[in-house]
């Protein structure tokens, strides 16, 4: 029966790590969605100072999650991300009110994307 | 560069684990699902190994996936014939009782071209001379001739021969003993000196390849000047 258990089991656990992997990611950009959403609403009540802030603790917590996130998922599309980061803040720093949200929304899509590309579905399946 | 060689390295070494899992056939021997998992695999390597904007996890997974289903095949087509005939078909008989069945090779393919190929190929140029043929599910033709075109055996003249086929054990391997087959032999270094002071050598390391055989005879072919 070793040979029936063993690769069921390599079956199986790859299944589970998939299925964790999709629900970790997503539970990792909604977070950072999140945070770039209060991001967005201090630069819309101009307190740059604290939108700056928050755009880097995002970023911070992103940057730690990297070595994983490459393991598992496209680099073109991380790389995509970071560098839609890197403008937020550069934007963020230079108080560019329009350009910024736009770059925010950019980012947010992109780590929506992130998410989808992860998450277990008929869509990606197919 | 260095990450190449690395995920090369990494994939190398799991298709190599994983084809051994599969057993010892030869690509030539193949089933269908076999070939099929072989050519995948091949394909599911060389993509990360090239491009590195692709995480080498996205080759991993796929493999072993591959190769646990194929193990899990393997099972199911030991457990059952049914299965077994639907993975890997039924072995189709070509010529039966001299008489060329033209259906079943339509059926799979075969044409006459390639029928003959390997009726050569096993010694028979006369299509008459065959009583059965079949295909077997790894492509290659079993041939079965009619008695009076088959060898000659002792059976077959009602000789008494005796049975002197013995299977001999490698003992000097290019100039590495063997250590355990010489042991299991019921033989020792003191024995293994001696068989080489009989042919005039003083280490193992002249010695290309040395064997014994059940009734103790010794094979032995010396290492050559510029090997």
């Amino acid at each position: 029966m070793k040979a029936f258990y063993i690769p069921m089991g390599l079956l199986a656990l790859i299944l589970g790590f998939s299925l964790w992997t999709g629900r970790y990611v997503e539970q990792r950009t909604d977070h950072w969605n999140e945070l770039l959403e209060e991001t967005g609403q201090l630069a819309r009540q101009e307190e740059w100072d604290r939108a700056a802030e928050r755009l880097e603790t995002a970023y911070a917590d992103w940057s730690a999650s990297q070595t994983f996130f490459r393991v598992i998922m496209d680099h073109s599309d991380l790389d995509e991300a970071e560098g839609l980061f890197a403008g937020a803040m550069a934007l963020c720093r230079e108080e560019e009110d329009a350009d910024f949200h736009a770059f925010l929304a950019q980012l947010t899509s992109q780590l929506r994307l992130l998410a989808d590309t992860q998450s277990v579905s008929v869509k990606n399946v197919l | 560069m260095a990450t190449a060689f690395f995920r090369t390295i990494i994939l190398y070494f799991i298709l190599m684990v994983g084809l051994r899992l599969m057993g010892k056939r030869q690509i030539g021997e193949l089933e269908p699902s076999e070939l099929v998992l072989t050519l995948i695999i091949s394909d599911l390597a060389s993509v990360p190994m090239q491009d590195f904007g692709i995480p080498l996890a996205n080759g991993i997974f796929p493999i072993v996936a591959l190769l646990c289903l194929s193990m899990l095949l393997s099972f199911f087509s030991l457990k059952s014939i049914r299965f077994r005939g639907l993975v890997c078909g039924y072995p189709t008989v070509i010529i039966r009782n001299g008489k060329l069945l033209q259906q079943n090779m339509a059926r799979n393919r075969f044409t006459v071209d390639e029928l003959l190929e390997q009726l050569r190929v096993q010694g028979y140029s006369d299509l008459s001379a065959v009583k059965y043929a079949i295909l077997e599910t790894s492509g290659q033709l079993s041939v079965l001739p009619y008695t009076k075109d088959s060898p000659v055996t002792p059976q077959v003249m009602s000789l008494d021969v005796p049975d002197d086929v013995t299977l001999p054990v490698l003992l000097i391997n290019d100039g590495h003993i063997m250590s355990q087959n010489l042991s299991a032999s019921g033989y020792d270094g003191v024995w293994l000196d001696k068989q080489l002071k009989e042919r005039r050598l003083t280490s193992p390391r002249q010695v290309f390849l040395m064997t014994v055989d059940e009734e103790g005879a010794v094979t032995c072919v010396a290492k050559e000047a510029s090997a």
